[in-house]
């Protein structure tokens, strides 16, 4: 009695716990899948986030250096000493983070201008109230003691003491770069320019070439262009002349306009970095940027944007680094502005009377010089001003091109280099890719499924299904290889044979299908559902027939040259690496996946659904399409998301085989970028935390949504579907 | 013209010899089943079956399971051709004409020949296009017309009151026995002259299965009915004649109420006094 009762009290317990810890572990399991992708959606948000953070401005310190009438101000490399050069000749190092002076030096002449020499950062341009010029360098050496680092900071002729007399010059502009120097003056209407050959620092200049030019009117600036190819003259009414320099130093003229209406005065105008872009205000509150546009007719200025703020901008800082910029107004408040994204990012109130404004290299910190000969600081924080959701999505007017486009081009040799951050082309590469895979896979996966799942011989079945599924197997790398390496040169040597086959091959399959009409019952019978493998031979021999007639097929149809002919005729330009090897080889790969599911669900429509519309006199073939197609509709239309998906997200065989070029063209034969190739591509070579760093986490952003939401809607579409036409 | 003397001929010399039900055979005979063999490979499934199914009566077939009465059922429309390893000798005759010759159609011989399974299998589509089904896949005719013999056919289903106003509605929302009424429905709309019906109730409900007896009672009008049923109440209630089957082979053929009440086979008692099956 005891012994039954033990017994009966025992077993129940202990499959009560095995249920408990069982459910308890796949509920786990579960919740660790959707907390994982969860992780992943918060991880992928979080480094992206910044990008959207916006900007700000906030008043940092005032420096009262003991310095008259500043000149010039500008900030070390690191951003903590900051320069003034006054007008009694004084330069003046100080430590930022204390106000600390850390050098003093005096150059014992008062001093009229000093410009920092483009493009050259730290070097500065030096004009004397006698008119003579002396370029001028800073260092700033760092010493370590133990651990402890230190900054020095001292300002030294960059070539020698020996003054350049300049004469009284309106204004100036020096380039240097390597072992040129050019010096351009203006005086009156006499233009000068001074080229130095084979400079050296620390060496004494030798005597330059000279060239004057007359000037039909007054100008009063005069600015070096983008690597002294050429110079832009201006005037306080916002003409602009723009003068080449030929390699031989000889002067001429460009191209001429006012940037400013005839009802407005100009206010301000600056170069952005590069100097391809001016910068101009006038008195209507108005800010435009005007760019250089290489055209039919040789090069002209194009106002690209124009910002309006709330007064009128009195002076323009441009940032170092960046295609942004610093503007302070009238009534005293200072915007930061970026021309790319067309961004007013922040403002504030400066000190009264702000003037000499510039940005530090690396773009936290802003400097101005008010009249009582003290300096203000104020910190920035403007990480990525690049960009706004037009600068990722819409077409942009970018330096040096002739009208908005969809670029993606993230990094160059330059340092002056608008960045072009579009998604567009990526995002229409990604479905450029996906759309010609799935045009190869999902009619040759699914029609495929349909003849294995409903007509084929169980025999071959068995060996076919788990053929095709193996091919899922094969690493995706080794397709996009053969497809870059052997694929894209052997379509391009045989693309004449490639269309004949594209055509001659259904053709071949049709006129086979006829001739088994002919053939007599009793042979057809036999073959009932090897009539699959009896087309093999026929498919490579046809294939093998179109690459022998190739050349034959060239000459007559395409005039021997099938690319040229369809340049020439078409329009259409042909890269080795185009969609054409991406359909096929991306397609490859894809097949197995669609194939496998939508097998499954045409071999799972129910025998007795089949039989029922056998029964009614239906033919095989109008049982497939009326009633095996449409009952398996859920399991193809999964299959066929499921193949979209991986045609989307995958990445080693579009970075192999699509030459990744980042363009817009639904073109078969060119090749296109995608999100997934792009990430792979740009990822390790990018700054941690940078802008461009945070954008290739948007886009993985992008395809993680992309994906998302195709799976979403597919499951939506799937179930739909199930209730209406599965679940048999 | 020459075929159809000689097809008349055997049948009329075959008539003598085969187990025949008594009664009413004035008429020329719906199904003529002449020495017919069927192997499942080297297996025999049925063995020299000889029978006459009478012309708008409702013929049961009875037996134990695997005796071959639902295999010999598949054979009249031919469903057997899509079994692997199946091999026929002896000849089906549909009213005269022999449905294993060269020239016939499967497709169109299933026309003539309707059938019912065990299980409801409406397809995944609308009421009306399930009755409609059998009639598209023939070339569908004017709009009018398809849906004059969707609602004949439904009538004649009896079950035209019950979805008249749900017709567009998907055919899976039905009960089980509607859906079987569906069936039959979907069957008798390309008008064909037989409606074999294997196990039409078994998956049914008692109450579901008394209106399919009602309806099979109706349609025997217009239809010659072949049933095979394992409810021997069931074959006794709607049956006019009835095939007892053992082990591929037709045992007794006769009369129903002769068949229950006065077996001339031993082996046929004992099936129906419950000693086996």
């Amino acid at each position: 009695m005891m012994a039954t009762r033990v017994e009966l009290g025992t077993l129940p317990r202990r499959r009560r716990w095995v249920n408990s810890l069982t459910r308890h572990v796949v509920a786990l399991g579960g919740g660790a899948v959707i907390v994982a992708i969860a992780l992943i959606f918060f991880y992928l948000l979080w480094v992206v986030a910044p990008i959207f953070a916006g900007a700000d401005i906030s008043t940092g310190r005032v420096y009262d250096l003991g310095v008259t009438e500043p000149l010039t101000l500008d900030v070390n490399e690191s951003d903590e000493i900051g320069l003034v050069f006054d007008t009694p000749g004084e330069i003046v190092f100080w430590q930022l983070a204390d106000g600390q002076v850390k050098h003093r030096q005096d150059l014992g002449r008062t001093l009229k201008t000093v410009k920092s020499v483009y493009p050259d950062g730290a070097t500065y341009a030096v004009v004397d109230t006698q008119g003579e010029l002396n370029i001028m360098h800073a260092s700033y050496p760092i010493s370590f003691e133990g651990d402890d680092r230190s900054i020095g900071a001292r300002i030294d002729y960059l070539f020698s003491d020996l003054w350049i007399e300049l004469g009284d010059v309106t204004d100036f502009d020096v380039y240097y770069h390597d072992t040129d120097m050019y010096v351009a003056h203006l005086a009156g209407r006499t233009l000068t320019l001074d080229r130095y050959r084979d400079v050296e620092p620390g060496f004494e200049l030798d005597e330059p070439r000279t060239r004057t030019l007359r000037l039909d009117r007054k100008y009063d600036r005069v600015l070096f262009g983008p690597r002294g190819q050429w110079l832009y003259l201006t005037d306080h009414n916002g003409s602009v002349a723009m003068f080449e320099i030929t390699r031989s130093g000889q002067l001429n003229a460009l191209y001429q306009r006012d940037l400013i209406p005839g009802t407005a005065t100009l206010m301000a105008l600056q170069p952005l970095l590069g100097r391809y872009s001016l910068l101009v205000a006038d008195d209507q509150a108005r800010l435009a940027q005007w760019f250089v546009v290489r055209g039919e007719f040789g090069l002209s200025l194009e106002r690209v944007r124009q910002f309006t703020l709330p007064a009128d901008v009195k002076e323009i800082a441009p940032e170092p680094r960046r295609k942004g910029f610093a503007a302070v107004d009238q009534s005293g408040d200072v915007h930061l502005l970026y021309t790319t994204s067309e961004r007013l990012l922040a403002s504030h109130p400066a000190a009264p009377g702000s003037r000499l404004s510039v940005i530090s290299p690396r773009s936290d910190i802003l400097l101005t010089a008010t009249p009582d000969g003290r300096i203000h600081s104020y910190t920035l924080r403007n990480e990525h001003p690049e960009i706004s959701l037009s600068a990722l999505w819409s077409e942009i007017w970018y330096e040096g091109y002739e009208s908005p486009v969809y670029s993606w081009q993230s990094s160059s040799a330059d340092n002056d280099f608008e960045a072009k951050f579009s998604l567009t082309p990526l995002l229409f590469g990604t479905f450029k890719a996906a759309f010609y895979a799935m045009l190869v896979a999902v009619p040759i996966a699914i029609m495929g499924a349909l003849y294995t799942a409903y007509f084929m011989a169980p025999v071959m079945r068995r060996i076919v299904k788990p053929g095709i599924e193996i091919m899922a197997a094969l690493p995706t790398v080794i397709v996009g290889f053969l497809a870059g390496l052997w694929l894209a040169p052997l379509i391009e040597a045989n693309l004449s044979a490639v269309i004949l086959a594209f055509f001659g091959l259904p053709l071949v399959i049709v006129l086979l299908s006829l001739a088994w009409q002919k053939l007599p019952g009793s042979i057809t019978t036999a073959l009932d559902g090897w009539y699959g493998l009896l087309v093999v031979p026929f498919i490579v021999l046809s294939v093998w027939a179109a690459f022998s007639a190739g050349p034959v097929f060239e000459h007559v149809v395409f005039a021997g040259d099938a690319k040229r002919w369809f340049l020439n005729t078409l329009g259409l330009n042909y890269d080795q690496r185009n969609a054409l090897v991406v359909g096929l080889a991306m397609g490859l790969a894809i097949i197995p996946s669609i194939f496998s599911i939508a097998e499954d669900a045409v071999y799972g429509v129910p025998k007795h659904l089949i039989n029922g519309s056998l029964a009614l006199g239906a033919t095989r073939w109008q049982t497939l399409i009326r009633v095996v197609v449409l009952t398996a509709s859920p399991g193809i239309f999964s299959a066929v998301m499921i193949g979209m998906g991986r045609a989307v997200g995958e990445t080693m065989i579009v970075l192999m085989a699509t030459g990744n070029t980042p363009i817009m063209d639904m073109n078969l034969f060119e090749g296109m970028r995608t999100f997934a190739a792009n990430i792979a591509v740009e990822l390790p070579e990018s700054e941690v935390n940078s802008t461009h760093y945070r954008i290739l986490f948007l886009t993985a952003l992008v395809l993680f949504v992309i994906t998302f939401a195709f799976n979403t809607a597919a499951e939506l579409v799937r179930q739909r579907l199930r209730s209406r036409y599965g679940n048999l | 013209m020459k075929t159809t003397m000689t097809v008349k001929n055997k049948v009329a010399d075959t008539q003598m010899a085969m187990p025949a039900p008594t009664g009413d055979s004035a008429e020329e005979p719906s199904l003529l089943v002449d020495d017919l063999c069927l192997y499942y490979g080297q297996q025999a499934a049925l063995i020299d079956v000889n029978m006459a199914i009478p012309r708008r009566e409702v013929t049961a077939f009875i037996g134990p399971s695997g005796c071959g009465k639902s295999t010999l059922l598949r054979c009249f429309n031919r469903m057997n051709d899509f079994i692997d390893g199946v091999t026929t000798t002896g000849h089906i005759y549909l009213e005269g004409h022999d449905i294993f010759a060269p020239e016939v159609d499967p497709a169109q011989l299933r026309r003539r020949v309707g059938m019912v399974f065990q299980r409801p299998n409406p397809f995944p589509k609308s009421i009306y296009e399930n009755v409609a089904y059998g009639l598209r896949i023939q070339g569908a005719p004017p709009k009018t017309e398809l849906d004059d013999t969707v609602e004949w056919a439904l009538r004649s289903a009896a079950l035209w009151d019950e979805v008249k106003d749900r017709l567009k509605e998907s055919a899976l929302g039905l009960s089980g026995g509607q859906q079987q009424r569906l069936v039959i429905a979907r069957a008798v709309a390309v008008r064909p002259s037989v409606l074999l019906l294997d196990e039409p109730a078994s998956a049914l409900d008692p109450i579901s299965t008394l209106k399919i007896e009602e309806l099979i009672h109706l349609l025997k009008a217009e239809y010659t009915i072949v049933i095979v049923t394992h409810n021997m109440q069931q074959a006794a209630r709607v049956s006019d004649n009835t095939a007892f089957m053992y082990l591929g082979k037709l045992i007794e053929f006769g009369r129903t109420q002769s068949v229950f009440t006065n077996p001339t086979e031993k082996q046929t008692e004992d099936y129906i006094t419950g000693r086996y099956g």
